[in-house]
């Protein structure tokens, strides 16, 4: 049983998604996806418990031996992905089922799971396969499935933007199979690991500077780096408010997985930072996301939209750690991925709340919601805190460990950089605040309660975890540390 | 009776004048007998100086007298050099504006 | 008594002082004199050594140190806290109340702050805490002296964070120690700890804030920020030679606006100035007795200071002001306010048998053995100007001087007591300055009463006084014409708003230059931050398949062209 959870983990929510529509009634389905997402994140922390041991899973789909069969391979990086994409995705299921009836409607509401489930299976098939072409076929599971799930959304705008999506997340697509189709040509493989073995034989050529190029741009758009993010922006405001965290807990946070794994294991690192510049390359993008999306946040009115310029800039911070190239950046990374997971997770969830209760998420509306709706509020602006990095939030280990990392890289500028991006948030995190606490509740408003329970526990769970995380930082760092040296096979 | 007012004024004046310099003068002696008592006193009592022996600071600090001729160096120089810097920093009250004081 | 140490130094005051709001009237004042008597037991109880050592961020915290360093400091701060408590007894101001108790738990925890992090932590909250103290006034001019203070504070705890993190990672280690003022990291730490402690050019925020805070919160911020900082530089930086000039150089210029100052209130925090001047240097001297000289003189220093600010304070709360031009005469009004402004200004002058004369002999005598005769003549020169200026000129602009004729009382009684104790204090250590020197760090063997020190202190200042009479005699010391003294706030009030006006008047000349031609609309240019990230700005733009493949374009073409070139 055991040795079969990397399969179950991916085969148990692709049998629940037809499952789901042929149960047709709503809370039945609601059950079959709860109960496979959830089966799934049991999977997975199993697998991160033996992926900690320091053994790399290797699986072999249907006995057939790699490089010929797909394999599917676990080491620390994809079982701490992995954790991240099902602990959200098994948090936000007793959220659903509210948030969706009310946003979506109660009809053929089991389209709306079996897409959800396959989106999940997508994205846990994106990060477990060790097969380059697999890694597409899913990719494209996952996009066609996110698609469906933006068009969902109550303002009619979403179907725009899902079609918007649809258009750049297939030429992301494109770009990344025609990466993988010209390392097939020169090398006769789709393996990773054979794959990176047998790069390392040919060396440099330009078929495989080619596949590269295409490789990391077509990630890029998938993981939303500027200036490719303009896909971005809508599909987070108009998809439903439960889907958008979903994504921006995860869908971005595969993509960065998917970056990873081709720098630093199927390139390698002489391939990836000596002969290109990739560090700078990236640095720069990065630090234009940090500054550029921060200060377009400022002046958003409408709160998705703002958290979703945010979740631009955050993952500019990643990135930022992944170019450093060494064992800390990398780190660095890692920690803000699950770190950021959590926060913007939780954040989108309290405003989920607030759409639920008001029917709006326009600051402009929200006056003195702090006051109206105090547990969401509170939540919301804890998130905040996060985003800032304020100390005992996990965003301030994210950062910490960022600005460690430049500091020991040298680019000592760019730790302040890092804390100067960091007063942009402050602005726009404040901007929440004043809004929530200082306006008074204007006299037309309508009456609010605070959210239900269903919706404010997982809320606050991520929100919990997020504190939590910026205390206890064992899992995080740990996990992260090792993952990173891992990754690195002992470099930096 | 007009005169004889004014005049009495002018005594009085001239006596709380008389009397405050009176007094500051006889301030000015006691201190001045203090500081001579200290001096002298100085010649009497062994000091122990916290230079090393036959070092510059012990030459400067070793003659009797010395602290009081510092201290009175020290505090005529402050108030000339006061005098010249009060001309540069010195500026009008409402400097900085009315609100902004 | 187990539980009185199951709680940090300070962190007691402060979870404390949050209660603070429960209570109401009377208790509540009761409730505030006992949280820091009750911290000053727990101190008793604790031992030498580290506690709540606690592994977070993979760092080890050292979030109580206790050692005959921080030891010292924190009796003082708390003992400082109990007589500024009684001295606001009648205060019934919440913020204000809340904020001194969390303010002088900070400093105390400050001190025992055994790594970076944690004494970065708190010496933040000082910062945020003690600006109450000072918007307390709530008038426009303490609202904006106030925020210049946040501003420069909250900028050494940045300085502070930065150099921490620098030092960290480059020497792993996160504990508070000796550093070598060497790199970024330590020095980053070194200008934080200068701005607290009032360094030449960074020490603006002194003089402006702290005579505008109220009369009670000026007890209060003279105690602890400033002596805060001594300590860290005492714990970082002993024996940097630096320190030694930069001491001189305070100690003399603050010398010189003191006596030209027309506020009292500001004259006390030039001279404030003046001693942590003292003390600086004898840090910078680094060796055993001067570092006991620090110590002893940051003591005795926040005893004389406290006193001496809350004679001001009565005065202030009884007459509403506190320019010598509109004080005098108050002896046969305020005559008990008077005999403590009498010991306070002989105790900062140093007169024998005064708690001043035995911490400053300590520092002299320890610039002595190390030969530096140069600081050893600036000592005695800034010993002799604060006698000129705070222990003649105080006492007899206020109390002696002219009289005036306003209708004055005596201070309320919880205000004398302070001052009374303060005054025991005073005396008692003076007296017998062996209970302060069993607390000091070093042991080491020193009589401060040896007739040699008496005579020549005695000699210094009769001198002092001698020149003082005579040149008031002979009117040499009016001030004709009240001025304001300009100091380096003005940097903030006029440098830099007159820099940020000029660089942008002559960056909107040259806008207008070039666009004139164009007739381009004003408001267009206002609105080009706006234009570009504002809702429908470029960078905002929401429906752009087209620019995104166009950069997905330019993109795979930088990466091809880079890889091949």
């Amino acid at each position: 049983m055991i040795a079969q959870l990397p399969a179950l983990i991916v085969v148990i929510p692709l049998i629940g998604a037809p499952l789901c529509m042929l149960v047709r009634y709503r809370d039945w389905s609601w059950t079959v996806a709860t109960l496979c997402t959830w089966a799934s994140f049991v999977c997975a922390w199993i697998i991160l418990q033996q992926a900690t041991s320091g053994n790399t899973i290797s699986y072999q789909m249907g006995g057939w031996a790699p490089p010929l069969g797909i394999e599917y391979r676990i080491d620390l990086t994809n079982a701490f992905v992995l954790l991240v994409v099902t602990g959200i995705g098994s948090i936000i299921m007793p959220y659903a089922r509210e948030s969706i009836r009310s946003e979506f409607g109660t009809r053929r509401i089991y389209f709306f799971y079996t897409a959800y489930l396959l989106c999940f299976c997508g994205l846990l098939g994106v990060t477990i396969t060790g097969d380059a072409f697999n890694l597409f076929v899913f990719l494209e599971i996952n996009s066609l499935a996110t698609y469906v799930l933006i068009a969902m959304g109550k303002n009619r705008r979403a179907l725009t933007a899902a079609y918007q999506y649809l258009i750049l997340g297939t030429i992301g697509a494109t770009f990344i199979v025609i990466g993988i189709g010209l390392l097939y040509a020169e090398t006769g493989t789709l393996n990773m690991y054979d794959l990176s073995n047998r790069i390392a034989e040919v060396g440099a050529s330009r078929t495989i500077g080619a596949a590269f190029a295409f490789l990391v741009v077509g990630i890029s758009l998938k993981l939303a780096l500027f200036p490719l993010h303009l896909w971005l922006p809508n599909s987070y405001t108009y998809a439903p408010s439960m889907i958008s965290a979903f994504l921006a807990a995860t869908a971005t946070k595969v993509a960065v997985y998917v970056l990873l794994r081709f720098l630093f294991t199927v390139f390698n690192y002489e391939l990836t930072f000596d002969a290109l510049p990739l560090d700078y390359i990236l640095a720069c993008l990065a630090l234009i996301a940090m500054f550029a999306a921060s200060t377009v946040a400022i002046f958003q009115q409408n709160l998705k939209r703002m958290l979703a310029y945010s979740s631009i800039a955050q993952i500019g911070y990643i990135v930022l750690g992944i170019s450093f190239a060494s064992s800390a950046g990398v780190t660095a990374g890692m920690v803000h991925l699950f770190n950021h997971a959590m926060i913007k997770g939780g954040m989108f969830l309290a405003l989920g709340c607030i759409m639920y209760r008001v029917g709006t998420v326009n600051i402009n509306k929200l006056d003195g919601i702090g006051k109206r709706m105090p547990l969401t509020t509170a939540a919301l602006i804890l998130g905040g805190f996060g985003l800032i990095g304020v100390p005992l939030t996990a965003g301030f280990i994210s950062k910490w460990y960022l600005v460690t990392a430049a500091l020991e890289r040298g680019w000592w500028p760019l730790g302040f950089l890092i804390l100067l991006s960091s007063l942009l948030a402050v602005i726009y995190v404040w901007r929440l605040v004043e809004a929530a606490y200082m306006k008074p509740v204007p006299e037309n408003a309508k009456v609010v309660e605070e959210a239900p329970g269903s919706l404010l526990f997982p809320t606050w769970f991520l929100i919990g975890a997020s504190i939590y995380f910026g205390i206890e930082t064992n899992l995080t760092v740990g996990v992260a540390m090792d993952a990173a040296k891992q990754l690195l096979g002992g470099l930096g | 009776m007009n005169n004889e007012m004014k005049e009495t004024s002018k005594i009085t004046d001239k006596r709380t004048v008389l009397k405050g310099d009176y007094r500051k003068n006889i301030m000015l002696w006691c201190l001045f007998t203090a500081a001579i008592i200290f001096l002298v006193l100085d010649l009497f009592f062994y000091r122990h100086s916290g230079f090393e022996p036959g070092s510059l600071g012990a030459r400067i600090e070793g003659f009797a007298g010395a602290y009081s001729l510092i201290g009175l160096a020290s505090m005529i120089f402050l108030i000339f050099v006061s005098k010249i810097i009060k001309k540069v920093i010195a500026r009008n009250l409402d400097y900085y504006g009315d609100k902004d004081v | 008594m187990y539980s009185l140490t199951s709680i940090p130094p300070g962190l007691f005051i402060i979870l404390g002082a949050l209660l603070i709001p429960i209570f109401s009237g009377r208790t509540r004042n009761v409730f505030m004199l006992v949280l820091p008597t009750i911290g000053l037991a727990g101190l008793l109880q604790f031992d030498v050594g580290i506690y709540w050592e606690t592994k977070i961020f993979n760092q080890n915290l050292t979030p109580v140190r206790i050692d005959d360093l921080s030891l010292v400091f924190g009796y003082i701060f708390h003992l400082a806290a109990i007589i500024s408590v009684i001295y606001a007894f009648h205060i019934r101001d919440t913020i204000q109340q809340v904020a001194s108790l969390v303010y002088s738990g900070s400093a105390i925890g400050a001190v025992f702050a055994g790594d970076l992090i944690t004494l970065f932590v708190y010496w933040e909250i000082t910062a945020i805490s003690s600006v109450f103290l000072i918007w307390a006034n709530r008038t426009e001019r303490s609202y904006r002296s106030g925020m210049r203070y946040l501003v420069v504070q909250v900028a050494s705890g940045v300085l502070l964070l930065s150099g921490s993190v620098i030092y960290i990672t480059e020497t792993g280690s996160i504990n508070f120690d000796k550093m070598s003022l060497v790199g970024f990291g330590p020095i980053f730490i070194f200008v934080a700890f200068g701005i607290k402690a009032a360094f030449p050019l960074v020490n603006g925020w002194l003089h402006d804030a702290y005579p505008n805070a109220t009369a009670t919160g000026t007890v209060f911020l003279s105690a602890f920020t400033t002596k805060l900082a001594i300590y860290a530089l005492a714990r970082g930086f002993p024996n940097a030679d630096i320190l030694i000039w930069i001491g001189c150089i305070m100690a003399t210029i603050t010398v010189i606006y003191a006596l030209l100052e027309n506020d009292l209130r500001r004259v006390m925090t030039y001279s404030l100035n003046t001693q942590l001047g003292l003390m600086v240097i004898a840090v910078g001297i680094g060796s055993n007795l001067a570092l006991n000289g620090a110590v002893a003189h940051a003591f005795t220093g926040i005893v004389y200071k406290s006193l001496l600010f809350m004679v001001l304070g009565a005065v202030l709360v009884q007459t509403g002001t506190t320019k010598a031009n509109e004080l005098g005469g108050l002896r046969n009004s305020m005559p008990w306010t008077a005999a403590f402004a009498v010991i306070g200004a002989a105790s900062i002058s140093a007169f024998p048998f005064f708690i001043g004369f035995p911490s400053k002999s300590l520092i002299l005598s320890a610039t002595a053995y190390e030969g530096y005769w140069v600081v050893w003549g600036i000592l005695l020169f800034a010993s002799a100007g604060v006698f000129f200026n705070t222990g003649i000129r105080i006492p007899y602009l206020v109390f002696f001087g002219k009289q005036t004729d306003k209708k004055i009382v005596e201070a309320p009684a919880n205000m004398l007591v302070a001052m009374g104790i303060t005054s025991i204090i005073c005396l008692l250590i003076g007296i017998y300055p062996k209970i302060l020197f069993d607390l000091l760090p070093f042991n080491i063997a020193y009589e401060p009463y040896t007739m040699s020190h008496i005579i020549t202190q005695l000699q210094l200042l009769s001198a002092a006084a001698l020149v003082y009479v005579y040149a008031n005699n002979k009117d040499l010391l009016s001030n004709n014409k009240i001025a304001l003294l300009l100091d380096v706030d003005w940097f903030f009030r006029r440098g830099f708003p007159f820099i940020i006006n000029y660089v942008f008047k002559f960056y909107w000349k040259i806008h207008q230059g070039l666009l004139s031609n164009l007739k381009i609309n004003l408001s267009k240019i206002i609105g080009t931050v706006f234009k570009h990230h504002g809702p429908e700005g470029v960078l905002a733009r929401t429906w752009p398949t087209g620019s995104t493949v166009l950069w997905v374009a330019i993109l795979l073409a930088l990466y091809v062209i880079v890889y091949f070139v």
